[in-house]
């Protein structure tokens, strides 16, 4: 096993995917109007009536016991803080699993399309090598974009709140947040990648590699709709459970995937 | 000679899982069937066969990315499966039927993709060299689909011989090439074989084969219908070759005494002042035909030997082909 094999592959992939003005534009700007611009909004209503806030879901006393705010926080603390919880850490769940579908459906569907796959194949690399590339092609820059987004969104958060802070960090101050943000979306994002890239190799086109892919989605939508609705499901032990139970399935997921890439399929199909 | 890619009795059964209303034995296809053939090293070996013949999936199984249904495949010594396939690949350049450019990266950037995989100390200097070699050093930063088809082809053959391998496989070399480049390809060809490297040439342009294989293999339906040289294969296919005389004066009764003598003369016939006679060896007999023909003072004007061209060959193979088919 060459690792450097991988990582020109993961270079290729990326130089091709950052070249097609489409593939850009929707890792950059989806990611960014998800998890910066749509939380900004709110915060900024917070930030002009967070008393409103918290009475539009109904008891506001009530609302910051399920959210286990601090009693000294104020309103508007108190609101921002029920509001990352509700709406951006989800959506830190959300983004990382949803970039790599446009790269990892495109990963061996694309080369299938384009033609490129057998020159790929007649390289002196193994299979494993290829399958590894592949899932680093699609997984780096979307942890890239996504923890970036993290951290600008985290810094942007703080500075509007600076005056009613008072010692306390949004987002950051979470243990929470800060394992949704680096550890459970990352091991969800790489097992969506793995099995995307799976699927990539298996599908004869682009489109049908996409739509698959797309429908892997559907179970980070409930885990995004329970978070919402249930204040108190995404804590430290659950965090930690699922991110334990996905690196697990990532795991088992990447014995399947060299088990049924077979560069006979890829090229008889292409 | 040394063999350096050796195929032992490979046959590869592709089966159509997908159509389950297709009889059990159509859902079968044997792309090979019990192939057998050796390349030796410095040789130019040419591949030929009708579209399904078989070619493109023998040069597949030899770079190990089709597993054989049976039989061994052998590249340097070296037994050709899953451990050992990436390995053997490294003295390999494949050029395959797609040029298979990433058209959205620059011929720079493709280069530096393909030869960062074999570890060359001056890939930089290489890839210029190679870009030079194929007219292209100065489109070096142009992205690969705003190439036409020919200058696309030439990145693919830049990118085949890059790392310099022992051995290459061209499959449809010239293809979309103008004649001038198609020419310049030939040559590095031939270039490329003074160097000791084997050439696997897999093709339909018969002249071309004609003119740069040394010996040539015919595929048909996944097995080997001829292999040797095209002046061998020539005489496999015609029991006798033609050797046209032109003298000065009519044939005279005299010379056609002598025809009759002569025991490795087969048959000839007379028409006004040309001779034509059929001979198995033209080689051999041609010479001494003149020998005799000057002792009964005749004046040749012109000699010419008709030599069947591998097209002749290959026509003549596939008709015989579809009479058995027939």
């Amino acid at each position: 096993m060459d690792f450097q094999h991988s990582w020109n592959i993961y270079r290729k992939d990326w130089k091709t995917s950052v070249k097609r003005k489409e593939v850009l534009g929707v890792m950059i700007f989806l990611p960014a109007i998800m998890g910066i611009g749509m939380p900004i909004l709110m915060l900024i209503g917070i930030l002009v009536d967070p008393t409103g806030f918290l009475e539009s879901f109904g008891d506001p006393d009530l609302l910051k016991i399920l959210y286990n705010i601090p009693p000294h926080y104020n309103d508007a603390l108190a609101a921002a803080t029920i509001m990352m919880k509700m709406f951006v850490l989800p959506m830190f769940l959300f983004i990382p699993v949803l970039l790599p579908v446009i790269i990892s459906s495109d990963s061996f569907a694309g080369e299938k399309e384009r033609k490129t796959m057998e020159s790929l194949l007649y390289l002196p690399i193994t299979k494993t090598e290829l399958l590894i590339g592949k899932v680093l092609a699609s997984f780096l820059p979307s942890m890239i974009i996504s923890v970036s987004i993290f951290f600008v969104m985290g810094i942007v958060v703080n500075i509007m709140f600076i005056p009613h802070l008072a010692g306390n960090l949004l987002l950051f101050g979470d243990l929470t947040a800060m394992l949704i943000g680096l550890l459970m979306s990352p091991s969800w994002a790489l097992l969506n990648i793995q099995i995307g890239v799976i699927i990539s190799s298996r599908a004869r086109d682009l489109k049908s590699a996409q739509s698959i892919g797309g429908a892997l989605i559907t179970p980070v939508l409930g885990i995004f709709f329970i978070a919402i609705f249930s204040p108190t499901f995404l804590n430290i032990i659950t965090v930690l459970i699922i991110s334990g139970g996905l690196l697990i399935l990532w795991i088992i997921f990447v014995y399947i995937g060299n088990r049924v890439l077979d560069p006979e399929k890829l090229i008889v199909l292409a | 000679m040394e063999s350096v890619i050796s195929l032992k009795n490979v046959s590869k059964l592709f089966y159509n899982k997908k159509d389950k209303k297709l009889p059990e034995d159509r859902r079968k296809v044997w792309a090979l069937g019990g192939l057998t053939l050796e390349v030796n090293r410095g040789e130019i070996f040419g591949l030929l066969g009708p579209n399904g013949a078989g070619k493109t999936t023998a040069i597949r199984c030899i770079a190990g990315i089709l597993r054989p249904t049976s039989g061994k495949i052998f590249v340097n010594g070296l037994e050709v499966n899953r451990e050992q396939a990436h390995k053997i690949r490294r003295g390999i350049g494949f050029l395959s039927e797609n040029p298979g450019n990433y058209e959205n990266l620059t011929l720079l950037e493709n280069l530096r993709f393909f030869g960062s995989f074999y570890k060359l100390k001056n890939l930089n200097q290489r890839i210029d060299d190679v870009l030079e070699m194929m007219g292209l050093l100065n489109r070096k930063n142009m992205k690969a689909g705003k190439l036409s088809k020919g200058q696309k082809q030439r990145l693919a053959i830049a990118r085949t011989i890059l790392h310099d391998p022992d051995i290459l496989f061209f499959d449809e070399p010239t293809a979309g090439l103008d004649p001038v480049a198609s020419v310049k390809v030939r040559n590095l060809i031939l270039r490329l074989k003074r160097n000791d490297r084997t050439i696997f040439i897999n093709s339909h342009n018969l002249e071309e084969v004609q003119k740069v294989c040394d010996r040539v293999a015919i595929l048909d339906l996944g097995k080997l219908n001829r292999l040797g040289t095209p002046d061998e294969l020539g005489r496999q296919l015609w029991d006798s070759q033609e050797i046209v005389f032109t003298l000065r004066e009519p044939v005279s009764p005299k010379i056609e005494t002598l025809l009759s003598s002569l025991k490795y003369i087969k048959q000839y016939n007379v028409k006004n002042n040309q001779l034509f006679i059929y001979t198995e060896d033209i080689n051999e007999t041609t010479p001494e035909i003149i020998k005799e023909l000057v002792k009964l003072d005749a004046n040749i004007l012109e000699v010419n030997k008709t030599v069947h061209s591998l097209e002749d060959i290959y026509l003549k193979l596939m008709d015989e082909e579809s009479l058995n088919i027939n």
